[in-house]
């Protein structure tokens, strides 16, 4: 024996009548836990499908999201290619064209290894789309002779290009209506790479990419703009959180130790507002005590629908 | 609580479909968990309604249950809870006044009795449980909970929502009165 067990008491409580519930009881019970299990299993093959679509739909529009969210980083590129475009647009003769492409071209001016992140720091969001509306509208004034052209596109930017078009990229984004007029404009090649998904974008547009940021830069005036992206929402907290909300309730609220989360359950389970059985039974009696015996018919026919397997207490059967 | 698989294994299987987990887990638990109930509301249809009332929440909570402590300290705070929702519901308001009586027995003595004055074993049984049915809700529970439960005072404590300080004293103080229940002469 000691303080709290005394196995002399013990012993003699356990020589006592051992009474136990019902068979009917435990029938009931044990059916109800059988059809929640089936319930259950058949809840998840109905729903797994509409749940595969839904978490696809999710996925896929986080995708979406993000690279949406970057397009300001690949917008850029292609807004310095689609100047070039622009000048190409005056159709140069196709022979000048292949003359331009085989001049040599003076060796590419070394780029700040910050540059490739492009206007992400610089530009806010309005701004991006501004951008993104240009360069849709230049699409649209490319297309045909990009499409008309018989080149291939370059694989990658010949050499000697690049000062120039970095020279080109660094003047100031007014520019551009005269842009047309501009000897250099004839040195770009008419089919320029164009692509507004520049993150998908092969290696070898990186370079105008980099050059492009300047562009960008001088008519917003925002360069020391904060970047406006959302703080990432972490997945987790959200759960902690959403498993920390509910309070314990007054029986279980000294819980401590590992018992807490069961308090908690208890609590939570408590705390639903659905009735429970034995609260209805009391309804129903009450209904029945006010002389309300159809609305207490009525219970008890919802609550035998709701509770088949129930035991109903004498009184109410 | 025997051989196989513990109650907390078996009560995720249930939750993850096994219906024949919680038939297991029922097998276990269902005399203890039947006899805390009657021992404490001493009437058989409302223990059976008790009882059927947290099985069916057992049920209801399959989806939800984690196992971080034993599934017995679970169920008995189920059943605890429902315990309390019945003395509310029947105006058994005294259950939360006794704390102020336990007070009284401080003196009472504590010893065994000595063998020579135990009459046979069913007497004394009879006489125990007459007395535990005297006793305030809160030192049969705990009590109870020990017996019916196994429960340790820790999660005597934790089932009833109160400190392991308390529920020691609770424990104490019923084991001192059905010890002098076995002494008195009847």
């Amino acid at each position: 024996m000691n303080g709290t067990r005394d196995n002399r008491l013990s012993r003699i409580y356990r020589e006592g009548a051992w009474p136990e519930p019902s068979r009917q009881i435990d029938a009931a019970i044990l059916s109800a836990s059988r059809r929640a299990a089936r319930e259950q299993h058949s809840y998840v093959k109905r729903w797994a499908p509409s749940f595969a679509i839904a978490a696809t739909v999710v996925l896929t529009s986080a995708l979406v999201l993000k690279v949406f969210h970057e397009q300001p980083e690949v917008v850029s590129p292609s807004v310095a290619d689609k100047e070039t475009g622009i000048r190409a647009m005056r159709p140069p003769p196709a022979a000048e064209t292949r003359a331009e492409e085989t001049k040599p071209a003076p060796a590419p001016a070394a780029q700040p290894a910050s540059t490739p992140q492009g206007f992400s720091s610089t530009m806010d969001s309005a701004e991006a789309e501004r951008l993104g509306r240009l360069q849709r509208d230049l699409d649209l004034k490319r297309s045909l002779p990009v499409s008309e052209s018989p080149l291939p596109a370059p694989k990658a930017a010949p050499a000697e290009k690049a000062p120039a078009l970095k020279k080109e990229a660094s003047e100031p984004f007014q520019r551009r209506p005269d842009v047309p007029q501009t000897p250099r404009a004839q040195e770009q090649p008419a089919n320029a790479p164009m692509s507004v998904f520049g993150a998908t974008a092969p290696a070898q547009q990186s370079p105008p990419r980099t050059a492009a940021k300047p562009v960008l830069q001088l008519p917003s005036g925002r360069e020391a703009a904060p970047p406006a992206r959302p703080a990432p929402v972490q997945p987790q907290a959200v759960e902690a959180q959403r498993m920390e909300a509910p309070s314990p309730p007054a029986g279980a609220a000294a819980i401590s130790g590992g018992l807490s989360t069961n308090a908690l359950m208890v609590g939570r389970a408590a705390s639903k507002p659905e009735r429970t059985p034995l609260a209805w039974i009391e309804d129903i009696r009450k209904l029945m005590k006010e002389g309300k015996s159809e609305e207490a018919g009525g219970e008890l026919a919802e609550f035998k629908k709701r509770y088949p397997d129930y035991v109903l207490p004498e009184d109410l059967r | 609580m025997g051989s196989g698989p513990a109650d907390e294994e078996l009560m995720l299987s249930y939750g993850g479909g096994d219906a024949g987990s919680f038939e297991i887990l029922y097998r276990r638990h269902r005399g203890p968990l039947y006899r805390f109930l009657l021992r404490q509301v001493s009437d058989a249809a409302t223990a059976e309604e008790l009882f059927q009332d947290v099985w069916m929440r057992v049920i209801d909570s399959r989806g939800r249950y984690q196992a971080r402590a034993k599934f017995s300290s679970w169920v008995y705070a189920i059943a605890h809870n429902r315990l309390m929702d019945f003395y509310r519901a029947s105006g058994k308001a005294k259950f939360l006044d006794q704390e102020q009586a336990e007070e009284a027995l401080e003196d009472l003595p504590a010893q065994d009795p000595p063998a020579e004055t135990l009459i046979d074993r069913k007497r004394a049984a009879e006489r125990l449980l007459a007395a535990l049915s005297e006793l305030p809700e809160t030192q049969r529970e705990a009590f109870l909970l020990q017996q019916e439960g196994d429960l340790s005072v820790e999660e005597i404590g934790a089932a009833t929502g109160v400190s392991r300080e308390t529920a020691k004293s609770r424990l104490r103080y019923a084991l001192v009165k059905l010890r002098a229940s076995l002494e008195t002469p009847s």
